[in-house]
């Protein structure tokens, strides 16, 4: 039999928890909900998808790799690049669909007007999440950036900073010559400050961030193709 | 005989520990080569390198044709996922399900019914129709029942006929000489020596004995060492 490709294996092997799936349909529903009463609201689902997909994405490497787990797919002549590209696809899949069916439900409950989840910057904010949860995961185990960005997100809220940053991208989306620097940065840091803020900066800023989502994802394909995997006891 | 696979002057390091230290080894087309050694003495370092999974500190593995392709390895039961259903597994790598496993998670099944479960897994997609094929399983007798043992050393003196070159590491010296063409002895990281199992029915000796007593020149010496 010829193998599967590494898609269909992390597939398989990476499929979702029960509970990460109930927490997406939870979404779904609430979002189902919002558009039937109050379309323009569904801004708060898409934080919250937001977060979700910074545990979702996270769905950890290394430590399934030196368990053996990702063996079949790693043994030449499977590319290491490819490999790392199915890894990260997969892991981001279940937040993506749920964020694309989410602006289907907007775009229903709005007759037809383009939804928020699919503008420029909030399609870069998902990416830049996803991208970062996933590579920032890939030495650790499952969950880790999901909860390392929870735990950064509190300790930004409590030092007051959150609102500094939020100030910083929405004066750069007041001014015609707003500091794209200061709202880029302010997005990088807390990119639900994308879909938060109702007008945003400038299009050259989302696509910053969307050329950083591709930077991390790339690092992320890089490490996996340069890593190492001896083989540890599970027990 | 075609080559396979040779390794050259192959060396691991982890940390300030040699894992391995020189290996040459050279594995022709439908042949079936032992690993035995003490634990520790560097077999599954050495299968996760011809595998492609680890990189040697020093030396060269050389594929046929100078690329690397069609190895199949397997670690053992404990490499493989266990929140994933047995029988998804078996369709995703062998196309085929087993009414016995039910429904039943991996982690769910008995230690020799996992090992099975990878072994027709890993064995069901290597490419054994061709001759370039390598198929690498470490330990692979452990935990197995008496038919699944029979079963398994079938299947590699199948994979030989057809022309696979295969390594398989153990401990289990009986079910490596109902199978083996030769063995290579390992420890400490150096190939301390290899015996050919031919030798044995020119000298009218038992292939399990053979290895037992290679065994015991292995580990004798370190006894001998420590009085």
């Amino acid at each position: 039999m010829t193998p599967p490709g590494p898609l269909r294996v992390f597939a398989t092997i990476l499929r979702p928890s029960p509970g990460l799936i109930a927490a997406y349909a939870a979404i779904l529903a609430w979002a189902g909900y919002l558009g039937m009463q109050s379309p323009g609201e569904l801004r708060a689902v898409y934080v919250v998808l937001l977060l979700c997909q910074s545990f979702s994405a996270a769905t950890g490497f290394s430590i399934r790799a030196r368990r053996g787990h990702f063996d079949p797919v790693l043994v030449p002549p499977a590319s290491r690049v490819a490999v790392g590209a199915a890894h990260a696809l997969v892991s981001m899949a279940i937040g993506v669909v749920t964020w694309l069916l989410v602006a289907a439900i907007e775009t229903t409950a709005t007759h037809g007007q383009v939804p928020l989840g699919l503008t420029l910057p909030s399609v870069a904010a998902l990416l830049y999440m996803s991208a970062v949860a996933w590579a920032a995961a890939l030495p650790f185990p499952r969950y880790s950036s999901g909860v390392v960005w929870l735990v950064v997100a509190i300790a930004l809220a409590g030092a007051g900073k959150l609102l500094a940053l939020r100030q910083a991208y929405a004066a750069a989306a007041a001014e015609p010559a707003g500091d794209l620097w200061s709202a880029t940065g302010a997005a990088l840091v807390f990119p639900p400050l994308m879909v938060t803020e109702p007008s945003a900066p400038t299009a050259i800023s989302a696509l910053l961030v969307l050329s950083a989502a591709i930077v991390v994802a790339g690092i992320g394909v890089l490490a996996v193709d340069l890593f190492d995997f001896p083989l540890v006891d599970p027990s | 005989m075609s080559t396979v696979c040779s390794l050259v002057n192959v060396s691991r390091r982890y940390g300030r520990h040699w894992a391995l230290n020189s290996i040459n080894i050279t594995l022709d087309a439908s042949e079936i080569i032992g690993l035995v050694g003490p634990n520790g003495a560097g077999k599954t370092s050495l299968l996760r390198i011809m595998a492609g999974l680890l990189q040697p500190t020093n030396g060269d593995v050389r594929r046929q044709g100078g690329e690397p392709g069609c190895a199949r390895y397997f670690a053992g039961e404990r490499a493989l996922p266990p929140h994933v259903s047995a029988n998804t597994w078996l369709r995703l790598w062998a196309g085929r399900r087993r009414d016995d496993l039910g429904r039943r998670r991996i982690a769910a099944l008995s230690r020799g019914m996992r090992q099975q479960l990878g072994l027709e897994a890993t064995l069901s997609t290597s490419p054994i129709h061709r001759g370039s094929s390598l198929v690498l399983l470490d330990e692979p007798w452990e935990g197995l029942d008496p038919d699944a043992t029979r079963w398994l050393s079938a299947q590699l003196i199948e994979a030989r006929a057809q022309g696979a070159s295969v390594m398989v590491s153990s401990h289990r010296i009986h079910d490596l000489a109902g199978v083996c063409d030769r063995c290579v002895f390992l420890k400490r990281g150096l190939v301390v020596e290899e015996v050919r199992m031919s030798h044995s029915v020119a000298a009218g000796i038992d292939r399990s004995a053979m290895l037992f007593e290679a065994f015991d020149r292995l580990t004798g010496a370190d006894q001998g060492a420590e009085q």
